[in-house]
């Protein structure tokens, strides 16, 4: 991985594609610290930062590719969203349990299964607790690595659509890694395409598909025009 | 399991029994039947200076696996410490830890655990510091182990990402993943420093006369195999019943605590 | 005809006495192409090793029948399931890296599949890397060498070695990028086209089951809820079936 440079802008969501072994999960980890770059430096604000140290650890938030994984057995839901509250010190001591439960309840995880822990949910319910403790953190931006990859086919409409709304409501500033351009559609405003560890194409979204000109971009852009299901139920879009 | 800890119960009974029965003291020396079988009087007869066997073997239990519990003890609290810190902490830190435990794990157990022995006299309690200086590096090793592949799951970073506190972090997401297989590994380990610690009483340097201790015993009864065989073979079965008993409990504990489940596809 | 797979009633439950697949009846006709896709956790793997005879022991066919080309395989014995393995039936795994000896390097793995199927090693080898697009190299490299695409393509040259009556593909592209998925679907196409084999398609992915068959089955819980055209899944009376369709239709459609 060599000279990468890369901006994502205030309430900006940014897709970020490319073929496994690109570097996409390793750009995306160096972010919050999982990974040390060799050189070069990340800027927060303008002003440098230490991914994963100080207050960087809180502003950048991470979701991992596989939310079951993510989240503690030993811990429950709530037990989960007030480890980030507690951790971080936000808001008032007798508040955060309240609090707590606002965020889970927000993102659609009923009362009844915030007592519960991730092994007793579902893969889309636990993506929803993750979110709910990155969001309760009050990032700035939060990268996701592969939000969709390891949900059930299914489940995967409903994860976007929480996407939308959440960035609807919060405007927070989102990197999404994914290996697959459809998705993004409904999500990110501009595409990063990273090839052999190099940001080949950089362009918003409405234009990538008449004037993204990499070739691997323009390969992307085939995997679109696969059509859609016929006749299954009217497509009223997601983002509509 | 069921069945080992039954036996760990019978001995801790028995232990209680011993104290309280009127069976004669494991001291009493009765010289007028030495070497006597196993009869009304003598339950499982006599020794060479004509104390009572039942009785001896009965104040051996606390002795006995009262020692390799302490050795244990000893054991978990250096190795605990020292491979948390070394898993956790890495690098250089982690480099020096591990080849300490390397330097002593290069020699043979039994002649470092006799070579502590000879430096402090022979003694019980010598024979326990002994086997816990060899016994360490080991388990020290077996826990970082545990503690590396701990601290990469996922959540345990995810965990620290997401606001805890290094400390919160080991204590409620590191540590919990590694007691289970611990619990295991301490149990399958107590039953061999058991045995440890009665080859040194056999050999003479462990538990000292007139103290009565399982491999003592049988390093008494040696002599008198031929025409005293109840002497030898009484403590014997004490030891086999007691790593018998550890060892099944090690194992239910792990069949109890494995989470893979059969019908997985 | 004699369908080369037909199940009839066929019904695996614990000893506990919950169904895992419960009643299964389908009949696939020899050469044709068919998808199973279904949610995780409702038996689509499993039904994949049933057809294989890997069901492992407590679990085993508790009622109905499995027929492979006609012949019951109902109490069928393991020495018997392993002449069907390979010649008759062959399965490619979710995970290659698995499905492959890690200690032996491609080369000889290929022969062994040569000589199972009475082939000339010399002769055969080299046309299918050829037609899979791997270069001579591959066969020198050991499984961990290869990424997993690669890997999944050495698996297909196996299945056109063997040239097996039914073709068993279960999840192969999942955990793949989306272009290597494409690149892998089509392979697969070419293998069963050129070899006449039966597939049976196994994946929770609408999309990728589109690339290689029309006809689809969907499972839910242990059962199959739908059996019928991929186009027609949207009108399709199980809920299951029809929120795949929407599913499927709303992730592709275009903002």
């Amino acid at each position: 991985m060599r000279n990468i440079g890369l901006t994502v802008g205030q309430g900006e969501v940014v897709g970020l594609i490319g073929r496994s072994g690109a570097g996409k999960s390793t750009l995306a980890r160096c972010l919050v610290g999982l990974e040390k770059p060799s050189t070069g430096d990340i800027r927060l604000n303008g002003a440098s930062i230490v991914p994963g140290k100080g207050t960087a650890r809180r502003q950048l938030q991470y979701l991992w590719q596989d939310p079951v994984q993510s989240l503690s057995p030993y811990l429950s839901a709530h037990g989960a969203v007030m480890e980030a509250l507690n951790g971080f010190s936000i808001g008032s001591p007798n508040s955060r349990k309240s609090s707590a439960s606002a965020y889970l309840n927000d993102l659609g995880v009923t009362p009844d299964m915030q007592g519960r822990r991730p092994h007793a949910l579902s893969g889309g319910q636990c993506q929803r607790v993750a979110l709910a403790r990155a969001i309760a953190a009050d990032p700035q931006v939060l990268i996701l690595d592969e939000p969709l990859s390891a949900l059930d086919f299914s489940t995967r409409v409903q994860a976007i659509e929480l996407l939308q709304k959440l960035h609807r409501e919060t405007g927070l500033a989102m990197l999404i890694v994914s290996h697959d351009l459809a998705p993004l559609r409904h999500l990110a405003s501009r595409i990063l395409v990273l090839d052999d560890a190099q940001i080949v194409e950089d362009i918003r979204m409405e234009h990538f598909a008449e004037r993204a000109a990499h070739k691997l971009s323009r390969a992307y852009v085939r995997t679109l025009t696969a059509e859609p299901t016929a006749d299954s139920i009217d497509g009223n879009s997601i983002s509509d | 399991m069921t069945f080992g800890i039954f036996l760990l119960f019978g001995f801790a009974i028995l232990a209680l029994a011993g104290g309280t029965s009127n069976l004669p003291p494991p001291e009493k020396m009765d010289l007028l039947s030495r070497l006597a079988g196993p009869s009304e009087r003598h339950l499982l007869g006599t020794d060479h200076l004509g104390r009572d066997l039942l009785s001896r073997l009965l104040a051996a239990i606390p002795v006995s696996l009262g020692a390799a519990l302490k050795t244990m003890a000893a054991i978990l609290a250096i190795a605990l410490p020292w491979g948390l810190i070394s898993g956790l902490a890495g690098g250089r830190t982690d480099m020096v830890m591990m080849r300490l435990a390397d330097i002593v794990m290069a020699f043979p157990t039994l002649v470092l655990a006799l070579a502590v022995i000879g430096f402090m006299g022979a003694s019980l309690e010598a024979s326990i510091i002994g086997v816990a200086v060899a016994w360490w590096p080991s388990n020290a090793r077996l826990i970082r182990a545990l503690v590396l592949s701990a601290n990469e799951r996922d959540f345990v970073k995810a965990s620290y990402l997401a606001g805890a506190s290094r400390r919160r972090v080991i204590f409620r997401h590191v540590l919990p993943q590694i007691l289970p297989p611990l619990a295991v590994i301490v149990s399958l380990e107590t039953a061999s420093v058991l045995l440890a610690l009665s080859s040194l009483s056999f050999l003479g340097i462990g538990a000292q006369p007139p103290m009565p201790e399982w491999g003592a015993m049988l390093n008494e009864a040696r002599p008198f195999f031929a025409h005293a065989p109840h002497m030898l073979i009484a403590p014997g079965l004490a030891v086999v019943c007691a790593v018998l008993a550890f060892n099944l409990v090690g194992e239910g504990l792990r069949d109890l605590l494995d989470k893979r489940r059969p019908y997985q596809w | 005809m004699v369908s080369a797979i037909s199940l009839r009633n066929l019904t695996v439950a614990t000893p506990q006495g919950q169904f895992l697949l419960n009643k299964l009846n389908f009949d696939l006709a020899k050469g044709e192409r068919v998808g199973l896709i279904g949610a995780s956790g409702s038996g689509k793997s499993l039904t994949a090793a049933m057809l294989c005879g890997l069901l492992r022991p407590p679990l085993s066919m508790t009622s109905g029948d499995l027929y492979l080309n006609g012949i019951s395989m109902r109490g069928a014995r393991p020495s018997h399931w392993r002449c069907h393995r390979g010649r008759n039936v062959f399965q490619i795994f979710q995970s290659p890296a698995s499905a492959l000896t890690p200690a032996r390097r491609i080369g000889p793995q290929l022969e062994e599949a040569a000589r199972i199927a009475g082939a000339l090693a010399r002769e055969v080898i080299p046309k299918v890397m050829d037609k899979l697009a791997l270069s001579p190299n591959v066969v020198r490299q050991f499984p961990y060498q290869l990424s997993g695409g690669m890997k999944q393509r050495v698996l297909i040259a196996m299945a056109l070695i063997l040239r097996p009556a039914v073709l068993i593909a279960d999840e192969p592209t999942t955990g793949l990028d989306i272009l290597t998925e494409l690149d892998i679907l089509s392979a697969l196409n070419d293998a069963v086209t050129e070899t006449g084999a039966t597939l049976l398609f196994i994946s929770h992915d609408l999309h990728a089951v589109q690339e290689v068959a029309d006809r689809v089955l969907v499972m839910q819980s242990g059962e199959i809820v739908e059996d019928g055209s991929i186009k027609t899944l949207g009108q399709s009376g199980a809920p299951a079936a029809r929120l795949l369709a929407e599913a499927a239709n709303r992730l592709r459609s275009p903002c």
